[in-house]
């Protein structure tokens, strides 16, 4: 232990190489004002604000930037420091608006607010998005500066509003450069830099292209680590702020993050990243749970009322009349010919009473959900080491990472997020298949085959093999000696799936990596591994263990229907085609989105959103996430565990009084787990198109690009960030470029 | 000494070369092989001479002969009279001020109160050839440490020699290296900082062209002391001449076995690598030279932990300037008793500098540490020259200050020269004399640091600007009561508040013009004048209709056509549309005089009317 | 023993932009994009760096380039007066090109010809003590050996 003194207080720390002034005051409960520091970033130095003086010290040093070492006699607080404080302050505040810090009038305003929010310019106090809470306006509240002895000068940017989801008003940066240091030191996107230098400096792209075309991801770590309201989110700006925040899990992948979703006039309008300490994401997102979640629950393409069928009609119906007339349907229909489709989407718990339904009351294991496949086999092939499967944060004491089966920067940014954090550290990242724009940077090696020959190249990797395709030999000695020790990785996407044999893919990969290695597969869809614990599987058994009677995937049921041999088909998931299912006489359709099924239902169940529901979601990391009734579901709509529940009680279940999801959890609990590695076998379901294997996420039904437009611009520009690979040589880019443009010696 | 070859020395340091002193080397080399004089004497290329007001300059070897000013059309005369017939050629011998001519460089003033050490070679040795550096005993100092001594004890000599940072801030050399060497890890760099941005030096330029050798040995052996394997040079692109002076060096380094593997049979390893700036002041600092080196924005980071601790990509690194590593060599050389016997008990050694501006010797001067500024500019460089008032001098660049008159015996060291409010810098020079105004140096200064702000930190980004606003109003005349106050507050804010040394003591100049003239400035604020007739808005141009003989040479040479009248008849300009750009003032022939330079608030008859 | 391999890699972008930029005259955007993936950085992160030295140029210079050294000796000595000549006669701000693409106009910080102050930098060649005069017949012979060289070529 070692004594700092700060501000006459003895304080005692644990002296570490990192740990700053600035740390051991924060810990104390020492406010020392900051605006360039961020707990996320490596300390930048500035902005100036947390100038400290140390005995011994030469002039006034940064807190946020000196190592707190024993014995330092350190003030925050003087007259000539809080006076030079508050005249670099009083330059800061030249170019940014002051009106909301200056303004005479600034007290009453707040009675009188005009209500011109949707001026395109920040002028002063009310047009700006950061008006509710602003960090700059607590700096200088702090410091006391009450006015502006220079004459402001208004830089008069036009705002940049020309790409997706958020805009950007540089007319209120202060270059503390967070966006850049997070976009390229925490996300490893780089999309934005500072351009030029001295006063001219500015956050900018490569010569001012869009966003869209520099390789942002949209994952608003900009916006959130904004101190003023430069950045802010287009959607949410002038709304203010929430009336409450409740954190809960968005199920839009495997990931399972945590998201502060925020609610004013009982409407979610927010959805912003859960706490710091809240893993799997830890403060970070990407832009589906960051500016699309509101969109999507809001939408009018919700479905609103009970339906059910009379004369040929689908008509409103009260909620018994329709729960008694899709009990009655499950109870007519012979058990062979029923058939269930669970949705990843859903909740462990409603999927484990449809399941139950399904096994339970229509006798038949005819149940399968879109995306089992990869998730079974995930589990199967782990099934007798779970530990396997880790959490994110455990990626920190690895010493090489093998990725395979897509790009996961596209579809899983929070996990490309904790992997850059390990390329950042010089952790060697070894990638088969096709790449990104991003993964190109991050890997030191690349192993460029298409998706269908990554079976070959890492069968030969496992093999220790020198002849691996697209790479020298020089290359393949080195990944094998990187591979063959230390513990190592693995990030297995879906795509695995599309090869001939992902059963033996996986099985080299484990070979790979050895007992201490560890796997992340990365869940394309949301709740799959919570699905399989649930038993929504033909083969698998709430537990999960194997079920040893026959039943249906996916993949048969569709045979199945197609030949008119199944009536009554009980759907949760509209995102299935419906192609095969067009002869299928019932369909009992449960969703909170209309589809293609909706007017294929003879009934309707309109069931909430996972905003509106309480539940368990289990991600990729198998650590069981809660999902929280934030709001009501809108219109009629209902949560799927009360729905299934009064469906089970009408056919007659016995045990299906559950008062919450946590009576179906306990329940689920009790049952015997029990997987084996060949649970794998039968594929049930492969995308009805090729370019299905795009990243285009849905929810339930409804593709979010669909319904969120500014998503649409982004997928849309994807294709133009896969890398190719053949390109010219500087010398004949230089010759082409030299062609376009006047030579010198043209004149002589 | 009759059988000893004649050796022409032509010098090609920046100065001499911009003045066409390749084409006489050329010339020389073949009227010497038309005229088969190839056993009688030789050309030889060097680096800069020192006194590069007379260039090109042509030094005659072993004689010390020196001509000065050399044409193309002297080169015949050269051969024929010098070579041929053994009579040096005397009127290109340097005119003293007596109008007396002296013919051997050891003679004149400028080099006779000269102290050289680190320039020794220069202008001596040609710097293409590593076998002239060797003959001089170069790579003995390197030889020395690698084969005699242990890393420590080649530290231990530095550090008794007293040698301090070349660079500006004067930091002892050998506690540095001993703070590198004690810091934990196995890889280290050293880097030799020769990105030399302050405008009005070019020292480190001319070492780096006249004498590559002795920096690279200096870094050799630094790297030995701190235990490097890898070295760089950072060099400043706009010195395309010393770059390639360092890449030849290099090579021959390399081939001699001084640089690679197993040097000098001793199984010492190091590589050196140059690297070139492209154009940016704050790289000169450590920490953005850094940044620059491994490929990024040169922004500086605040300094705990030092380079010693942390530097190039995070490891223990030592950064020293040309000279401080040209000095090593000499100190591995000659011991560090006799380095310390040269300059003050402070600062021992010499001091370089860059003598430029109103002063008759322009060129590269050495003189013992604690010389004063007079001995200097006086003695050394021959006095103002323009038969004007000496004004001011400005030492350290734009992190330096100007000091008046009374400061001419101050004794030029690093602690003496800070206490004056300059500071030593890397060694400008510049002489001013009262056609130079303090406010418009003050804002020239400010306007190349603001411009070089590399805009990290708020007090350099923001405070520059706003001060070089107060000065641009002073200047054009529009300056108020209480401005000078307002500079001085901010001044305070930027030193004290700034993250790196740019920012530091980018208010230098503006802080030591208001302390020694402050009375300019007044004079710009309360009377809108400029004493020194410099600031254009409160100067105007006009003619004298009285004096004007009508020859037509102003409006010829008027970029806008200010400058207006008939053949023959007396000139006027037409205020609007003059630039002030003063074409007029210099092409009016002597013996009319008619463009005078006047205060704006005054007419000609004013002026005329004074002089009655 | 070195830094590793991305950092070696990284170091080599001011290296390369100075190569594009003596080869090409300036750093084109399609330069960017290739060097970006030569060494795997993103095109932000090289535009930073071109944008931040003032060595680099962004667009094509002009067919002569003219740099006014802005040192202190040359300050001193009035090379601010020659500058505004040039601009006048060029019609074009320092950093600009001409609309014809046959003057481009930098200012520099010191060229390290203080001897010679005032210099400026025509096609790399130094010409040291200008004065307005000289100046003037410095621009007035590039404009007459381009004329001549136009001329020659329209006849063929």
């Amino acid at each position: 232990m070692a004594v700092i003194k700060i501000d006459n207080q003895n304080i005692e720390f644990e002296p570490t190489i990192e740990k700053t002034i600035l740390d051991v005051a924060r810990e104390a409960g020492i406010y020392i004002p900051t605006l360039c520091d961020h707990d996320e970033l490596e300390p930048y130095g500035g902005c100036r604000m947390c100038l400290v003086d140390v005995e011994g010290m030469r002039g006034y040093v940064p807190a946020c930037t000196t190592t707190a070492k024993d014995g330092m006699v350190v003030k925050t607080s003087t007259d000539e420091l809080n006076s030079l404080k508050r005249r670099i302050l009083q330059l800061l505040m030249i170019e940014h608006p002051v009106g909301c810090i200056l303004c005479d009038e600034r007290e009453q305003c707040d009675k009188f607010r005009p209500q011109a929010q949707k001026a395109g310019r920040v002028s002063g106090c009310y047009t700006c998005p950061n008006r509710n809470h602003c960090e700059l306006e607590e700096v200088v509240n702090f410091i006391g500066m009450k006015t502006l002895p220079y004459d402001p000068e208004y830089r008069d940017i036009p705002v940049e509003r020309e790409d997706p989801f958020f805009d950007r008003d540089y007319n209120l940066c202060i270059l503390c450069a967070r966006c850049v240091r997070v976009c390229d030191d925490v996300r490893g996107t780089a999309a934005i830099t500072i351009a030029k230098r001295g006063h001219e400096s500015r956050i900018d792209t490569a010569f001012g292209t869009s966003h869209v075309e520099s390789g942002c991801w949209f994952c608003g770590a900009c916006v959130d680590v904004c101190p003023t309201g430069s950045l802010s989110a287009r959607k949410t700006k002038w709304i203010g702020i929430p009336e409450e925040t409740v954190e809960t899990t968005c199920v839009l992948c495997g990931t399972g993050c945590q998201v502060n979703i925020g609610v004013k006039y009982n409407k979610i309008m927010w959805s912003e990243p859960g706490n710091k300490d809240s893993p799997p994401n830890h403060h970070h997102m990407c832009v589906l749970g960051r500016f699309c979640i509101p969109t999507l629950v809001n939408t009018p393409r919700r479905t609103k009322n009970p339906m059910i069928t009379k004369d040929s009609i689908l008509v409103p119906a009260s909620w018994d009349e329709a729960i008694n007339e899709a009990a009655r349907l499950l109870k007519d229909t012979p058990s062979e010919k029923i058939g269930f489709i669970a949705s990843p989407q859903m909740t462990t718990e409603a999927a484990y009473l449809l399941q139950k339904i399904a096994r339970e009351g229509a006798n038949t294991s005819a149940i399968d959900f879109m995306g089992s496949d990869f998730a079974a086999l995930i589990l199967g092939n782990l099934a007798d080491g779970h530990d396997k499967i880790q959490t994110l944060d455990k990626l920190d004491e690895v010493d090489w990472i093998l990725s395979i089966g897509g790009d996961f920067v596209v579809t899983h940014q929070v996990v490309a997020k904790s992997v850059y954090k390990q390329v950042r550290r010089n952790v060697p990242l070894i990638h088969v298949g096709p790449i990104g724009e991003n993964l190109r940077r991050w890997a030191s090696y690349h192993i460029n085959v298409p998706i269908k020959k990554i079976e070959n190249a890492i069968s030969k990797l496992a093999q220790k093999s020198m002849s691996i395709p697209s790479i020298t030999k020089e290359q393949a000695e080195r990944i094998a000696s990187i591979i063959s020790s230390g513990r190592g990785a693995i990030i297995v996407g879906s795509r695995i799936m599309e090869t001939k044999n992902p059963d033996k893919c996986l099985s080299a990969l484990l070979e790979i990596i050895g007992r201490e290695g560890v796997v992340y597969p990365l869940l394309p869809l949301g709740n799959e591994l919570g699905l399989i614990k649930a038993g929504a599987r033909a083969d698998i058994l709430p537990g999960p263990a194997v079920n040893s009677e026959k039943g249906l995937t996916l993949g048969e049921l569709r045979d199945k229907a197609s030949k008119g041999q199944i009536e009554l088909l009980y759907i949760t998931d509209g995102s299935v085609s419906l192609t095969g299912f067009e002869k299928v006489e019932n369909i009992i359709y449960q969703a909170p989105y209309a589809s293609e099924w909706t007017d294929r239902a003879t009934v309707l169940l309109p069931s909430a959103s996972f905003a509106e529901e309480d539940g368990t979601f289990v991600n990729h990391e198998m650590r069981e996430l809660r999902l929280k009734r934030i709001v009501d579901p809108p219109y009629h709509a209902r949560q799927d565990w009360e729905i299934l529940q009064n469906i089970a009680r009408s056919i007659g279940l016995s045990k299906s009084d559950y008062k919450s999801p946590e009576d179906i959890w306990n329940e689920l609990e009790k049952q015997k787990a029990g997987l084996k590695k060949d649970i794998y076998k039968r594929k049930s379901w492969t995308p009805a198109r090729k370019d299905e294997t795009r990243w285009n996420p849905k929810y339930r039904g409804v593709a979010i690009a669909e319904v969120v437009k500014d998503l649409k611009v982004l997928i849309d520009s994807l294709p133009s960030r896969e890398v190719i690979e053949k390109r010219e040589s500087l010398d004949e880019l230089l010759e082409r470029l030299q062609r376009k443009i006047p030579s010198k010696e043209v004149l002589e | 000494m009759a059988d000893e070859k004649i050796e022409l020395l032509v010098c090609l340091g920046t100065g001499c070369e911009s003045a066409k002193s390749d084409v006489l080397f050329a010339k020389l080399s073949d009227e010497i092989k038309k005229h088969k004089l190839e056993n009688k004497a030789a050309v030889k290329r060097i680096g800069c001479h020192g006194l590069c007001q007379q260039g090109p300059v042509i030094a005659v070897e072993p004689e010390g002969l020196f001509y000065c000013q050399v044409k193309e059309s002297d080169i015949e005369e050269i051969i024929q009279s010098h070579l041929i017939k053994g009579k040096p050629v005397e009127r290109l011998f340097y005119e003293h001020d007596d109008g007396t001519r002296i013919p051997h460089y050891r003679d004149i003033p400028f080099y006779a109160k000269q102290t050289r050490v680190v320039l020794k070679n220069s202008g001596h040795i040609d710097p293409s050839k590593i076998d002239d550096y060797i003959a001089v005993g170069g790579y003995k100092g390197l030889e020395r440490a690698l084969k005699e001594m242990s890393p420590e004890e080649v530290i231990e000599e530095v550090y008794n020699s007293g040698l301090r940072g070349r660079g500006g801030a004067g930091f002892p050399t050998g506690l540095k290296w001993k703070f590198a060497r004690s810091s934990p890890g196995d890889v280290k760099y050293a880097i030799c900082n020769a990105d030399e941005g302050d405008p009005g030096a070019f020292m480190d330029g001319s070492i780096l062209v006249a004498d590559p050798h002795s920096v690279l040995e200096g870094l050799s052996i630094a790297a030995y002391a701190i235990g490097a394997r890898e070295a760089f040079i950072y060099v400043r692109h706009e010195y395309p001449s010393a770059v390639a002076s360092l890449k030849k060096a290099l090579k021959q380094s390399y081939e001699r076995g001084f640089l690679g593997e197993n040097i000098l049979g001793t199984g010492f390893n190091l590589d050196i690598r140059m690297m070139e700036g492209a154009g940016a002041f704050v790289c000169g600092e450590e920490t953005a030279l850094m940044a620059s080196i491994e490929g990024k924005r040169g922004m500086p980071r605040p300094r705990p932990p030092f380079p010693t601790e942390a530097g190039l990509w995070g490891k223990p690194t030592v950064i020293n300037n040309v000279k401080s590593l040209a000095a090593v060599a000499i100190i591995l050389r000659e011991g560090w008793e006799w380095f310390k016997s040269i300059g003050t008990e402070g600062s021992p050694g010499t001091a370089i500098f860059s003598l430029t501006g109103k002063v008759k010797n322009t060129g590269l001067v050495e003189v013992p540490m604690g010389a004063t500024l007079r001995h200097i500019i006086f003695d050394v460089g021959g006095g103002v020259g323009t038969g004007r008032e000496f004004k001011a001098v400005q030492t350290g660049g734009p992190a330096g200050g100007c000091l008046p008159k009374e400061k001419l015996d101050l004794p030029v060291d690093f602690d003496s020269l800070r206490e004056a409010g300059a500071i030593m810098g890397s060694g400008g020079m510049i002489v001013m004399d009262e056609t130079t105004c303090m406010v418009d140096v003050a804002r020239y200064f400010l306007s190349f640091t603001q411009q070089e702000s590399c805009g990290k930190c708020t007090p350099c980004r923001m405070g520059t600007l706003e001060m070089l606003k107060i000065l641009d109003k002073i200047r054009e005349g529009r300056g108020e009561e209480g401005d000078i106050e307002k500079l001085l507050e901010l001044c305070d804010t930027v030193v004290k508040g700034s993250l790196c040394g740019l920012g530091q003591n980018a208010p230098n100049p503006v802080l030591t013009t208001i302390k020694y003239f402050r009375e300019e400035y007044e004079a710009h604020i309360r009377d809108k004048t400029c004493p020194a007739m410099v600031c254009r808005d409160l100067v105007k141009y006009v003619i004298d209709p009285d004096l004007c003989i009508g020859c037509g040479a102003c409006s010829r040479i008027c970029p806008t056509g200010a400058a207006q009248g008939e053949k023959k008849q007396a000139h006027h300009i037409e205020q609007d549309m003059c630039i002030k750009c003063g074409a007029c003032l210099e092409v009016c022939p002597p013996k009319a005089s008619a463009v005078l330079k006047i205060p704006i608030s005054k007419t000609l008859a004013d002026i005329k009317g004074g002089a009655q | 023993m070195q830094a590793p391999p991305t950092d070696q890699l990284h170091s080599k972008l001011i290296p390369m932009l100075q190569e594009i930029q003596e080869r090409l005259g300036y750093i084109a955007p399609e330069a960017v994009e290739w060097l970006a993936k030569e060494l795997k950085l993103s095109e932000q992160e090289i535009y930073g760096v071109a944008t931040f030295y003032n060595f680099f140029r962004l667009n094509p210079p002009g067919r002569h380039e003219i740099r006014v050294c802005l040192g202190t000796a040359c300050h001193v000595q009035g090379n601010e007066k020659l500058l505004d000549t040039i601009c006048e006669r060029l019609g074009i701000q320092p950093g600009e090109t001409t609309p014809d693409g046959r003057y481009s106009l930098e200012r520099v910080a010191c060229v390290g010809a203080c001897a010679l102050a005032p210099a400026i930098v025509i096609d790399d060649e130094v010409h040291g003590r200008m004065t307005q005069r000289a100046l003037q017949r410095l621009l007035d012979k590039i404009d007459r050996e381009d004329e001549e060289a136009m001329k020659k070529r329209g006849e063929k």
